[in-house]
């Protein structure tokens, strides 16, 4: 009995189920994403608007380089480096933003629409506003794991949240990878 | 800094394989994000290559970067 306790309430029990909750969470979020997808080809058709595409892959070599990152960082604090976790963790947060900046800040306000002229204008701001949140969701997460790591939290033993915060962040990107061929090159420009 | 790589060698097996893994990865999405980018310009109609390319990216990026066999109980190390 006591030991069925304690294998319950061993750290890696937790983490196993934590993990099993937390892909549960990406498999239904990623719905919400596919279902965004499939409303853009089913209301674009052979279209797409048109964009800057020198910022589009700009954004998509940000965000891809920030999960090279998290994957460094996760790597680090799974091997001991403390000091690694921490740096990388940083400047994934700092890419998170610049992709924030990015999206919201500079491909908004020059789309060639505004946000409720049409269904393709409605359907792109839709699924950048979506994808946006999400990463500044995951942004907010990072910046809370980074300030525990800070505070020596997390140890080669001990990290799940690390690891959390780093399957969520790739998962923004997996979003991303299918939204920027979807927006910026599939279809033709109108 | 250097210390702390040199403890991180020591302390977990792979470690170096791990980083390199990382990268070759990287430079793989990187690429094809350019062939992407190029195939969207020369060609609006070239939609099944990008999915194609899309689905390889994320299959990369599922498997590498987010453990996904750590789910199904892999190889991989996990201390208590």
């Amino acid at each position: 009995m006591t030991t069925q306790i304690e294998t319950h309430s061993s750290y890696k029990f937790r983490s196993e189920s934590n993990r099993l909750g937390l892909w549960l969470f990406i498999i239904s979020d990623a719905f919400v994403f596919a279902g965004l997808l499939v409303s853009r080809f089913y209301l674009f058709q052979g279209e797409r608007p048109e964009l800057n595409q020198i910022l589009g892959f700009a954004v998509t070599l940000v965000l891809l380089t920030s999960s090279f990152f998290m994957y460094r960082a996760d790597t680090d604090i799974r091997h001991g480096n403390v000091k690694g976790f921490t740096r990388n963790i940083l400047v994934t947060i700092i890419l998170g933003i610049i992709f924030l900046v990015g999206v919201v800040g500079l491909e908004w306000p020059t789309a060639p629409f505004s946000a409720g002229e049409n269904a393709m204008s409605s359907v792109f701001f839709t699924m950048t506003g979506m994808h946006a949140l999400h990463v500044l969701t995951g942004v907010i997460f990072l910046f809370i794991v980074y300030r525990n790591g800070k505070r020596g939290l997390y140890s080669q033993e001990r990290h799940f949240p690390v690891e959390a915060a780093a399957i969520y962040w790739h998962f923004v990107d997996v979003v991303w990878v299918f939204f920027y061929p979807a927006l910026y090159l599939m279809g033709v420009a109108v | 800094m250097a210390d702390n790589n040199t403890q991180a060698e020591q302390n977990g097996n792979g470690y170096k394989e791990d980083r390199n893994i990382g990268v070759a990865v990287f430079i793989l999405l990187i690429a094809l994000t350019i062939g992407e980018f190029f195939i969207g310009y020369i060609a609006t109609d070239w939609n099944w290559p990008l999915c194609g390319i899309a689905i390889f990216k994320a299959a990369l990026i599922i498997y590498y970067f987010m453990h996904v066999t750590k789910l199904i109980g892999s190889s991989e190390e996990e201390t208590s």
